[in-house]
């Protein structure tokens, strides 16, 4: 084996090493009590995010039609207890009001763009 | 010094072209007539009124057989029926518009320089209704889209004459309506204009889009797919709902002041209401 060869394996080996190491934490500590607290901070601060993102794209005008709906699904399925799928609805939610305040602003700059222009 | 005066020259000059420039109704209108003339040359400016029925021939004839029996008829005599009948008070309908309400539909959206802010026909229904101690009526359709059908009757064949006065707040009116027409919203990311002036006459799923000019001659409308008249600002939710933008409440302000823009941009053109749609 030449000495390139052996470095190869060796920075193969120890990555594999430290991959399993994480995966074994996160593995092992999943449900510790501290873990769960963080957990439940987290997931209210991302509905709070998600619900003002909301307000602030309905105040601009610029709410999707589809964004409430999803909303309400996610406040049922955090209330059913399936915390995990509602992480994912809420931070739909949050995206998708992002994005419509993000098309506000577009708008505010560029809505002339569609005007016809007569030539 | 030559190129400090050319720099100020430049200043003052990008100081005009970014201003936003007032709103000028009448241009706008031409703009808007200019390019659909190119792009319809074989279209009167009659034939607006008429919407995609004016652009597909087959489509005219199938709608023109419908017209022989209006489906909007029903709907008329209610509406003739609501309209004559007092209110508890004594009062009716017919004292709250000029002329008794009766072939003014031309005039509406107005702007009201007292209370700054669009009037439509439909919100005025409703301001007569509450002013007179009635309860208000749903905007959409059932027995105030029947009255406005009613009074859209009486107006056929009048043209259209918006008004819009010498007055910064009707011009910043029509201001936000002619930007709310042409802003991209939705998760379908489209502007009222992308569908009825960019691709308009263009084929979406089954329809035909109609142009922007001349769509509100005809409000309030039956639809089959609505199974009853609607009024125009029913139309503009379901729009909106179609590209998933959470539509705005009927008789909004916003939804007012994008009439305003829209009904006149239509001014020359006849009212030809109640009129039905696919
Ligand atoms: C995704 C494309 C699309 C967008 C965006 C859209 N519409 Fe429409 N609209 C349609 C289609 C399709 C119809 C039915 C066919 C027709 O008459 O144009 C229609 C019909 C209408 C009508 C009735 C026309 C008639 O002759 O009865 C009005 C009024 C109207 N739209 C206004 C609006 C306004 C205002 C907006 C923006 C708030 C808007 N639309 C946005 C597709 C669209």
């Amino acid at each position: 084996m030449t000495r390139n060869k052996l470095q190869l394996v060796l920075l193969l080996a120890s990555s594999l090493t430290m991959l399993t190491a994480c995966l074994d934490t996160d593995l092992t500590s999943g449900s510790t009590a501290s873990n769960e607290h963080e957990h439940a901070l987290d997931i209210n601060t991302l509905i709070e995010q998600a619900e003002q993102a909301r307000a602030e794209a309905g105040r601009l005008g610029f709410e999707w039609s589809v964004t409430g709906p999803l909303l309400e699904v996610a406040h049922a399925t955090y209330k059913a207890g399936n915390h995990e799928q509602a992480t994912t609805l809420f931070q739909e939610v949050k995206l998708q009001s992002l994005l419509a305040i993000d098309q506000a602003r577009y708008a505010d700059e560029n809505w002339q763009m569609l005007v016809p222009v007569i030539d | 010094m030559k190129g400090l005066t050319c720099l100020s020259a430049m200043l003052v000059g990008s100081l005009f072209i970014s201003v936003p420039s007032f709103a000028d109704p009448q241009s706008d209108s031409d703009d808007v007539r200019a390019f659909f003339q190119k792009r319809f040359s074989n279209i009167t400016l009659e034939d607006y009124a008429d919407g995609a029925y004016a652009l597909n021939e087959n489509a005219r004839m199938q709608w023109e057989e419908i017209e022989e029996f209006p489906p909007y008829e029903d709907a008329v005599d209610e509406g003739m029926v609501l309209f004559e009948t007092p209110f508890a008070n004594g009062k009716s309908y017919a004292t709250c518009f000029p002329n008794g309400g009766i072939g003014i539909k031309q005039n509406y959206p107005k702007y009201d320089t007292e209370t700054q802010q669009v009037i439509t026909v439909e919100y005025a229904i409703n301001q007569c209704r509450t002013s007179n101690g009635e309860a208000a009526l749903p905007y959409g359709q059932g027995e105030l889209a029947y009255v406005s059908a009613y009074m859209a009757s009486t107006s056929r064949e009048n043209i259209i004459n918006v008004v819009i006065p010498d007055d910064e707040g009707a011009l910043a009116a029509y201001e936000a309506g002619k930007k709310m027409f042409y802003e991209r919203k939705g998760q379908l990311n489209m502007a009222c204009a992308t569908c009825h002036i960019s691709i308009a006459g263009g084929q979406l799923r089954a329809e035909i889009t109609s142009p922007a000019l001349g769509q509100t001659t005809h409000f309030p409308a039956f639809r089959f797919g609505w199974d009853d008249i609607g009024t125009l600002q029913k139309r503009y939710a379901g729009c909106n709902t179609q590209v998933r933008a959470k539509p705005f409440a009927l008789q909004s302000e916003e939804y007012r002041n994008l009439e305003y823009f829209h009904t006149y941009m239509a001014n020359g053109l006849p009212l030809n209401g109640p009129g039905s749609r696919k």
